[in-house]
């Protein structure tokens, strides 16, 4: 955590990004106490503003999460291609609602604005990687490569 | 300061440059609709409540962040304005639990009097109002209901501008955004008081008030604060004179009164709680030798023994008009050398209200050049002894110098705290129940009004008129 923050200057511009780098940092994709009280201390700035302006955010998460964070697209687009099936699909196969995270700690189920890719309409994403075309089958075949790879 | 002329709703004012519009209105005498715009905390354009017509603009703007111009014309209750200002009511409301019968802000809510003007009265949402937590604790002194709370941040910017630490902060965002501290952790400042007082809406309120008594039934009457030499404003709220409110206790609540230049309109936990044990403790007789005694007896006493007195402690809780009349008898008439005062001792202070002086009058007896007891004076208590005011717990070092044969007579509102070396114990009136002025650490002279009246005991004023009576009749 100490190497996160000294890469960064002590400017209170910086909170989002240290705020991310922490987060991505850990397989949990968590921000902890820990983490809040460090960085307003390495920052200088009010605790309770920290934790204000991480909740402002949806992206940053307070409770643990899974290893892979899988982000349905919620915009016209994917639903008109079929982000609904995609997304009952989802939830059969992993067994969980969105929001949730499975029980091995491996996925959690979010759901997500436009990510942008409405040519590979349905689309999602798993942390960083975007997937499209999507159909069950395909979809299936995903979760299966990433079960695997743990 | 430079002048700038607009004009509101068509009459041309002239109004300081650097206003805001909403602050140029209200120094003209116009009211403009406002949550969280306050006299002493920057303007935040959250609440939209203060939205006016500014010709020339293209939408409706702010005015508490909107700084006059020369020439403006504002319109502060045309149409749009008005109409405008239904709606944001209309939005502030939409998840307000309306539960203004138990709420302790009912009748001094900015919502209730602003609805009362500008309400739409017909609730056109057909979906359930969000929930939130209705009883968090914010401190001893406070209660946070978040489902009454407009997002004001009056709170927020009360504890980062005037207090200089973040305590509370707005989390999450949107529909689902409550005010919080970090981890649930209570409040701990000293100034947790003005929490309640500078919420608009009954979100904050005071869990010492709480379900005392209803705003309405309270009058509120001027005074200053006694717990230190600064003398801040306030009002002492007592219950109106109605059969009802009979068996309910004198004083209700300390609020603050605005002063710009003493104290703004905030006050500390001290003043605002603390003053009740001035109620405390009481003493309404006269005791001579542990005999209780009326003020007959008392005169005759007095009039044995006022000539051996040679030591006199004044307090530094009396009235300038009481100090004058004792320095006029005491060292004037009688010639008498040993004159000192005592008071609470010294305690903290910090750089936005407390002050090192405990006393509200201190200045004044030092500028009248008596001098001040503490452990190390050197003095000695010869022939009889004359005290006022004893409620200095912590003084008792005074008491402890006092010989056993000297005839000590203390005059004191409270219970004495070493009954067994008084011989005479005339009960006077306490803080609420004189007035007077008092001359605060900076020289400036404030007059107290008179709040509550009692017939049993009298003011120092008038003992010392008795005394006086009978000395010049000699």
């Amino acid at each position: 955590m100490k190497e996160i923050l000294e890469k960064y200057e002590r400017k209170s511009d910086n909170l989002l990004a240290i705020l991310h780098e922490l987060q991505d940092s850990k397989d949990e994709h968590y921000l902890s106490r820990e983490d809040l009280k460090a960085v307003s201390k390495y920052l200088n700035l009010p605790l309770s503003m920290v934790h204000g302006v991480a909740t402002f955010y949806s992206m940053y998460a307070f409770k643990p999460r899974g290893k892979y964070i899988i982000r349905v697209c919620q915009s016209p687009p994917c639903h008109l291609m079929g982000a609904t099936t995609i997304s009952k699909e989802l939830m059969k196969i992993l067994g969980i609602k969105f929001g949730e995270t499975t029980k091995d700690k491996l996925f959690t189920l979010e759901m997500s604005s436009c990510l942008g890719v409405c040519g590979v309409a349905p689309a999602i994403m798993i942390n960083n990687k975007v997937y499209g075309n999507l159909t069950p089958e395909k979809l299936k075949s995903i979760i299966e490569e990433k079960r695997r790879e743990k | 300061m430079p002048k700038v002329k607009i004009k509101i709703n068509d009459v041309e004012y002239e109004v300081e440059q650097g206003l805001s519009v909403l602050d140029a209105a209200e120094s003209v005498g116009i009211e403009i609709p406002h949550f969280c715009a306050h006299k002493y905390l920057k303007p935040a354009g959250l609440c939209r409540m203060c939205l006016v017509e500014i010709k020339g603009a293209r939408k409706l703007q702010t005015s508490c962040t909107t700084p006059v111009k020369e020439g403006m014309e504002v319109y502060t209750e045309s149409d749009a304005v008005v109409k405008a200002r239904k709606e944001i009511l209309e939005l502030h409301l939409a998840n307000h639990p309306l539960d203004c019968p138990e709420c302790d802000q009912a009748g001094d809510c900015l919502l209730q009097k602003y609805y009362d003007k500008y309400g739409l009265y017909e609730r056109r949402f057909d979906i359930e109002r969000t929930h939130f937590e209705k009883d968090v604790i914010l401190s001893d002194n406070l209660i946070l209901d978040r489902e009454r709370c407009i997002l004001c941040q009056r709170c927020v910017r009360f504890s980062e501008e005037i207090l200089g630490e973040k305590l509370l902060a707005v989390f999450e965002r949107g529909s689902r955004s409550y005010i919080a501290t970090y981890n649930d952790e209570k409040i701990s400042t000293l100034y947790s008081g003005n929490f309640a007082e500078i919420c608009p809406v009954g979100a904050i309120t005071d869990r010492r008030f709480r379900f005392k008594i209803r705003n309405w039934f309270l009058i509120k009457k001027e005074s200053i604060c006694p717990l230190c030499e600064r003398g801040c404003n306030i009002y002492v709220e007592t219950p109106k004179d109605r059969p009802y409110l009979k068996n309910y206790e004198r004083l209700q609540r300390i609020s603050s009164r605005d002063n710009p230049e003493i104290n703004k309109s905030f006050i500390c936990d001290r003043g605002r709680y603390d003053l009740f044990s001035l109620e405390e403790n009481r003493i309404f007789k006269g005791i001579y030798e542990m005999e209780e005694v009326g003020w007959q007896k008392i005169k005759k006493i007095l009039k044995e023994h006022l000539f051996t007195i040679e030591t006199v402690i004044l307090s530094s809780w009396m009235t300038n008009e009481e100090i004058d009349l004792a320095l006029s008898l005491f060292k004037d008439y009688l010639n008498l050398k040993n004159i000192y005062f005592w008071g609470n001792p010294a305690g903290d202070e910090d750089e936005i209200l407390i002050k090192k002086d405990k006393n509200p009058n201190s200045y004044y007896l030092e500028h009248k050049k008596v001098k001040r007891l503490n452990s190390k004076s050197k003095v000695d208590f010869k022939g009889s002894t004359l005290i006022f005011g004893d409620f200095f717990r912590e003084n008792e070092f005074v008491m402890k110098k006092i010989e056993d044969e000297s005839f000590v007579i203390l005059i004191s509102p409270y219970i004495p705290s070493f009954p067994e070396k008084i011989n005479l114990l005339i009960p006077s009136a306490n803080f609420f129940e004189k007035e007077g002025s008092y001359t605060n650490f900076e020289g400036r002279v404030q007059k107290v009004e008179r709040i509550f009246e009692n017939d049993k005991v009298k003011t120092e004023y008038e003992i010392l008129e008795m005394i006086e009576s009978i000395l010049r009749k000699k």
